[in-house]
């Protein structure tokens, strides 16, 4: 009989990007890179785990932007491009290193994973990367929840209703995609606002996340700490952040990922061979970029890489999964010692972790749920609904606010250099607000309008423009969206209230910002019933 | 910046505006792929430099600036090709707003309507010459004291302030100017905040009592597991600096950061081979036995990479009917001192 749990939560997001205006976007490659190197990787994984009998249960964030974009038939076509691309590459690599047998292996490898990756996503899911991640979900191996429809950081959000709309639309648009309303959420940078819980309440969501200290800050004195949920007033369960488990992934010094003989991620063939060669498979416009065919591993502390081999890395990959489980064992098994109740360890990581920084983490994963199921009997893998039923009565406290990000507050989003931004993202809601309770019932080219302005609003919240602005990489781009997407939206509210409406204009914005067609700007709306028209919509579903 | 401008410029030039816009490879890249690459960068935004210096301006307490517009000094630039409703430097309203930080900071902005900058400039010359002040309403939460205060002056132009404060407590505040007698008059009232606590709460719950050693043993598994009661909640804190995921890999942007650059002067240098010719378009042409595919011309390109060593390539080219065989064979040797 286990002695505790481990609760593995993989958060899978990126933001909406999707310029239809231009053939080819460099901000694009992200959704690509993250699919060829990370979802796919990821689902291949579970299903063989599937396949093979494997008894599992891992809880999977899937965010309303990445859904859509799964969705999106440009980008579908767009990935597929792209991957012909690489697989012309991966076959002249073949070539190009006849004499060099350490980089013509892997040469040969990136070719199977690029013709793999079309075979998967063309042939076996049709394009669509949401189905099999559905069929995942039905067979009970992975609890998919949601998060914030545009990842919006719900702290620096000074109208409810803008936080209400946010939690709304995920719930929506992730039952369209799985078919059943998502039983817990996970908060947008994992950071929570004593309150936000009532929202949640309000859409049927049972319980989310926050960092450690969240819970261990929590008031009352919260009596298993982070090793067990506590109910929120609003009787919204809240699991906190097990920071030993995450250390050991995530830590850049001490994590797993930076042992020497996993892959470099920064010696890309997009970097490293010569120009004119590489060129087809840059960007456009001559700038070098990452293509995702890396041929070194980490080495160590120099510059001096040397050639990256599968067989050491699949032999730490097994290495680190078994310390990994070693470790919760012992944890559990301490926890157990003085608590009177079997520990929840609850670690969560970024999906895009896993395959895209940290190449072997797939297989890091593949290895450990096998072990966890072979090898003890020490700890079992649960989701925190499954722990719920377990353990229905918890302790009622009102967890403090946190995030995940640095330092554990707010301050990634809100310091010198994206604090500008809240003036004009707080305006913009207020603007919503006011437009939707100006028009309740709205028909035509107005209704048209007004569904506009919401996405505009919600685009411009993802949390994304301003963690960009803050970590200083494609500065310009997330400036460029934030401006944009507000200026949009003050654009149409002025229309809107002038009553005169552009229609072609508005024509070009719904082609171009087209996230979430479904969307009902009603959802901003301040009256209280539209918890009861949601209620209506997840019975018609 | 034109492309013209940076075509003048030295590869030393060239490299050091790469490193201030954090083009990656920048040392490897030959001065056409160095104009390339910041051409595009400048293209992106033609306002990134002034994003930057603004970015940077924005980290220290603001300079009094009086400019002729209205807009605050430490706005990001509004150009944008597309837009065609750019941001506006003010709402056109009163009001002042507070967020949260963290457990010690707040941040307030503000903003005037026209009437109100329209009274201030009657009463002081200029709106901004306003001797602006935050009131700050603080009182501890359920402690059932009267809330203090304490004021701020503040730069009117700044647009926004960083504010001091303290953990679990309640904050208001009012933003105002002193009369010449010393009074304060209140423009607006911003919404109300708490700030989190940043220790555990003395609150014990009866039903869920924990003892007091217990409950340190599950904080130290979060913090230093060395740490005495003490040092506990300080080494939490520091704990929280820690880069531990998060900040989201979201965008893709890197959670560990590429190595240190160590090394100010190095050189890579590789060699390939490339062997290119052409035969009939209809022949089948092999290259040491491997079949390769020739352009609809007839053309062929193969390119290898060239490690040290000696290497016999025979190139054969046979014709559709597979009656003429002809046989090239290069030699080459390679050797690196």
């Amino acid at each position: 009989m286990e002695k505790g749990y481990l609760c593995l939560v993989l958060h899978a997001h990126l933001p909406y990007v999707r310029h239809p205006e231009h053939e080819h976007y460099l901000e694009e490659r992200w959704l690509f890179e993250a699919i060829t190197e990370t979802y796919i990787p990821l689902l291949k994984v579970f299903e063989q785990l599937a396949e093979e009998g494997v008894a599992y249960r891992i809880t999977m964030s899937l965010t309303p932007p990445l859904l859509s974009m799964l969705n999106d038939r440009l980008l579908q076509d767009r990935y597929l491009k792209h991957l012909e691309k690489l697989i012309e590459l991966a076959a002249k690599e073949i070539e190009r290193t006849r004499w060099l047998p350490e980089f013509n292996r892997m040469a040969h490898y990136y070719h199977d994973l690029f013709t793999f990756s079309r075979w998967y996503f063309a042939e076996k899911c049709q394009k669509n990367l949401v189905t099999p991640f559905r069929r995942l979900q039905d067979a009970g191996y992975l609890e998919l929840i949601t998060s914030g429809a545009t990842h919006g950081y719900l702290p620096l959000m000074l109208h409810r209703e803008a936080v209400r709309a946010q939690v709304h639309y995920a719930v929506e648009y992730h039952t369209r995609c799985f078919g059943r309303p998502p039983r817990g959420i996970w908060l947008p940078e994992c950071a929570y606002n004593p309150g936000d819980d009532e929202i949640l309440r309000d859409y049927g969501l049972r319980y989310f996340f926050t960092d450690a200290h969240g819970i261990l800050h929590a008031s009352p004195r919260p009596k298993y700490g982070n090793y067990a949920p506590v109910y929120c007033p609003s009787g919204v369960a809240a699991f906190g952040r097990d920071l030993e488990s995450s250390k050991q992934v995530w830590s850049a010094e001490e994590g797993y990922p930076g042992d020497f003989d996993y892959r470099e991620f920064y010696r890309d063939i997009g970097y490293d061979l010569e120009y004119e060669y590489i060129r087809p498979y840059i960007d456009p416009s001559g700038l070098r970029v990452n293509t995702g065919i890396k041929y070194y591993r980490i080495t160590g502390r120099t510059h001096d890489k040397q050639p990256y081999n599968p067989d050491w890395a699949r032999e730490k990959a097994a290495i680190h999964a078994g310390n990994f489980m070693f470790n919760r064992e012992k944890q559990i098994e301490y926890l157990s010692s003085f608590l009177d109740r079997k520990p929840i360890v609850v670690s969560p990581y970024d999906a895009e972790l896993f395959g895209h920084w940290w190449f072997e983490g797939p297989q890091w994963l593949d290895f450990l749920i096998r072990k966890i199921h072979y090898d003890q009997q020490t700890i079992k893998l649960v989701t925190p609904a499954d722990y719920l039923a377990l353990y229905p009565r918890n302790q009622v406290c009102t967890p403090s606010l946190s995030s995940w990000g640095y330092k554990g507050y707010n301050e990634v989003w809100l310091e010198g250099s994206n604090d500008w931004i809240y003036r004009h993202l707080h305006q913009g809601a207020k603007r919503m607000v006011e437009l939707a309770n100006t028009f309740p019932e709205a028909t035509g080219v107005l209704r048209r309008a007004l569904n506009q302005a919401a996405r505009e609003l919600l685009l411009a919240q993802s949390s994304d423009w301003a963690f960009i602005m803050k970590t200083g990489t494609v500065v310009p781009y997330a400036v460029r969206r934030t401006q944009d997407h507000i200026g949009r939206l003050i654009g149409l509210y002025e229309q809107i209230m002038g009553n005169r409406i552009d229609e072609k204009w508005l024509q070009e914005l719904e082609a171009k910002d087209n996230i979430f067609p479904d969307l009902d700007y009603r959802i901003y709306s301040s009256a209280e019933n539209v918890k009861r028209k949601f209620e209506d919509l997840a019975l018609a579903l | 910046m034109t492309q013209e401008e940076l075509a003048k410029m030295t590869r030393e030039e060239l490299l050091s505006l790469a490193r201030e816009f954090k083009i990656k490879n920048r040392s490897r890249m030959k001065k056409n792929e160095l104009i390339a690459s910041l051409n595009l960068v400048y293209q992106q935004n033609k306002t990134t430099a002034e994003a930057h210096a603004k970015a940077a301006a924005a980290q220290k307490p603001p300079e009094p600036v009086y400019t002729t517009g209205l807009a605050p000094a430490t706005y990001p630039p509004q150009q944008s090709a597309e837009t065609r409703f750019p941001l506006p430097s003010t709402y056109n309203e009163t009001i002042v707003t507070l967020l949260i930080r963290d457990p010690f900071w707040l941040y307030a902005y503000w903003d005037f309507s026209r009437e109100v900058k329209a009274e201030l400039e009657k009463m002081f010359g200029a709106w901004q010459r306003t001797p602006l002040s935050l009131k700050v309403w603080e009182a501890q939460e359920s402690s059932g004291l009267e809330p203090g205060f304490f004021n701020v002056s503040v730069n009117p132009a700044a647009g926004h302030w960083y504010i001091n404060v303290q953990p679990n407590h309640q904050y208001t505040v009012e933003l105002g100017y002193f009369t010449p007698s010393g009074e304060f008059m209140a423009l607006a009232r911003s919404n109300t905040v708490v700030t989190p606590r940043a220790t555990a709460s003395e609150l014990v719950d009866a039903e869920w009592m924990v003892v007091e050693e217990d409950f340190r043993r599950l904080y130290q598994l979060a913090g230093d597991p060395q740490a005495g009661s003490v040092e506990l909640a300080e080494a939490f804190l520091k704990k929280l600096e820690q880069e531990m995921g998060s900040g989201a890999v979201t965008s893709l942007s890197s959670p560990f950061g590429p190595p240190p650059e160590e090394r100010r002067f190095w050189l890579v240098l590789n060699t390939e081979l490339i062997i290119y010719g052409a035969t009939e378009p209809t022949a089948r042409l092999t290259l040491d036995g491997q079949p390769v595919a020739l352009r609809p011309d007839g053309t062929f390109t193969f390119r290898m990479a060239l490690p040290d060593g000696q290497k016999r390539i025979p190139v054969t080219a046979c014709s559709q009917d597979g009656k003429d065989t002809i046989t090239i064979t290069p030699e080459v040797s390679k050797k690196t001192c």
